[in-house]
């Protein structure tokens, strides 16, 4: 969207087409998990952001990376994924993808019943007292009709009509185990196949969502690494070949583990397959 | 027991639970943290009633930049040690970093050396990680954990059997789940771990 950046006077960015989430904070060993609302308390909240801090740091000083590529969260707990959701927005760099045209699962659904009934009054009643229309890029556009010439204009909506028809392509790698399917499920409220800990995915998975905005989404759901080393080699090919075709790559780690070389030893790999096809 | 101790070294990815494991097994006051890796070099401790020297060795899978520094302890301790008690998590499919140690250290592991394979945080083993059927109260593995078990063996034994042929041998009776956390499974391993009588 090179015009816009240059309307708006943005600078064209430089970040790597990354999000890191940081799973199953929930499960880090001294945290005492609210089941009433289904959240940290404010202490282990403070816990969950001491040790993500580590893992982060360890990340930056081995594999050069900006802190701003992770967030944590928990899959099974629905705990952050909304930031988690901005986050990979914000790198796929997809303008006709937009937070609302996906919802993640509500954490909610899992809280004390009288939890869920308040926050489903307190919501209803906050929907009452704000009821804004729909942002639409549309309706956007058509409020910028005012300002701009119309050749700008058309070639606005030409650039989005674009954008509409290729569909942003996520790619979610991860060890196996750590819950990638997990988190697809709960992130974009989908149903992929359950895998077991015996197994695990094994095929690269693709789904595909259709957007309230009118266009589509495409999910690639990766096979884990670190299984076994004949494994391994084979699924680097896959890799290889998908990750460098994607808009944005969502690289999931355990946050409740101390073996972090196996994902700095791929995370260093990812980075290459990606500068491959930086634009 | 004028015998030099035998050496039973506790090795494995950091987080295991190693020093835990060899604390409880042995009456140990091994240093253990929760989320720092805390053991840095190789420790040992000497243990009279079974006249075993117990040797805690530092994880590996810390970072990138450890694993080289921890690579001399490997290579100084590994070759000296009568038994090795390889810790790896049973809640886990990933063995790949098992299996490449096995590789980088396959010449200084002793052919004859006892090999057991201790599958920690058996509370944490589920058919997924939604389901924990672990029965916490009575400290002991559900039906179901039980059942699905020996397709976990079988698994890990072929995965680790691709790597430790011709190094050692690996048979499946010393394949042991446990859970130092709630003391289930410690004397049968520990009954593996101590050397046979008359030997």
């Amino acid at each position: 969207m090179k015009l816009i950046k240059s309307i708006f006077g943005l600078e064209e960015s430089k970040a790597i087409r990354l999000v890191i989430g940081l799973n199953q904070v929930d499960n880090l060993d001294e945290i005492n998990w609210d089941e009433k609302l289904n959240m940290p308390s404010k202490r282990a909240e403070a816990i969950i952001k001491r040790k993500c801090e580590d893992i982060i740091r360890k990340f930056s000083v081995a594999c050069d990376i900006s802190k701003d590529n992770f967030e944590f969260y928990s899959a099974t707990k629905k705990y952050n994924l909304i930031p988690l959701l901005t986050k990979i927005i914000k790198y796929s760099e997809k303008n006709s993808f937009v937070l609302g045209d996906v919802n993640p699962a509500d954490p909610f659904e899992d809280a004390d019943d009288e939890v869920k009934t308040f926050v489903k009054q307190e919501r209803e009643k906050r929907e009452a007292r704000t009821k804004f229309p729909k942002f639409t890029i549309e309706k956007f556009i058509e409020g910028l009709k005012e300002t701009l010439p119309e050749k700008d204009i058309d070639r606005l909506i030409g650039e989005f009509g674009d954008a509409k028809k290729s569909p942003p392509k996520i790619a979610v790698i991860g060890k196996t185990g750590v819950g990638k399917t997990t988190t697809v499920n709960n992130l974009f409220n989908a149903k992929f196949k359950e895998s077991s800990i015996l197994v695990g995915t094994t095929k690269a998975q693709e789904k595909i969502f259709n957007l309230d905005s009118g266009g589509e989404l495409k999910i690639i759901d990766l096979p884990g690494y670190g299984r076994s080393i004949k494994e391994d080699i084979e699924y680097d090919k896959i890799y290889r070949e998908i990750i460098p075709k994607c808009d944005v790559l969502l690289l999931i780690i355990q946050a409740d583990t101390r073996d972090l070389r196996e994902d700095q030893k791929m995370l260093i790999k990812i980075k290459s397959w990606l500068s491959e096809t930086e634009k | 027991m004028n015998k030099k101790p035998k050496k039973v070294l506790f090795f494995g990815k950091t987080g295991v639970g190693k020093s835990t494991t060899a604390n409880m097994l042995f009456n140990l006051n091994f240093m253990t943290d929760d989320s720092v890796a805390c053991t840095k070099i190789p420790q040992i401790e000497y243990n009279e009633d079974y006249h075993l020297e117990i040797i805690d060795m530092p994880g590996i899978g810390e970072s990138l930049e450890t694993d080289d520094v921890y690579m001399d302890f490997y290579r100084e301790w590994i070759p000296k040690a009568d038994c090795i008690t390889w810790i790896t998590q049973s809640n886990t499919r990933g063995y790949k970093l098992d299996q490449e140690y096995i590789l980088f250290l396959s010449d200084y592991i002793r052919k004859d050396v006892k090999f057991i394979l201790g599958l920690s945080k058996f509370d944490l083993f589920a058919k997924s990680e939604l389901e924990k059927t672990f029965d916490y109260k009575e400290g002991q593995p559900s039906e179901e954990q039980l059942t699905l078990f020996p397709v976990k063996k079988n698994d890990i034994y072929g995965v680790f059997s691709e790597v430790s042929e011709g190094v050692f041998t690996l048979s499946k009776e010393n394949i042991v789940p446990f859970s130092a956390k709630y003391n289930w499974g410690m004397s049968t391993l520990k009954e593996k771990i101590l050397p046979q009588e008359g030997v």
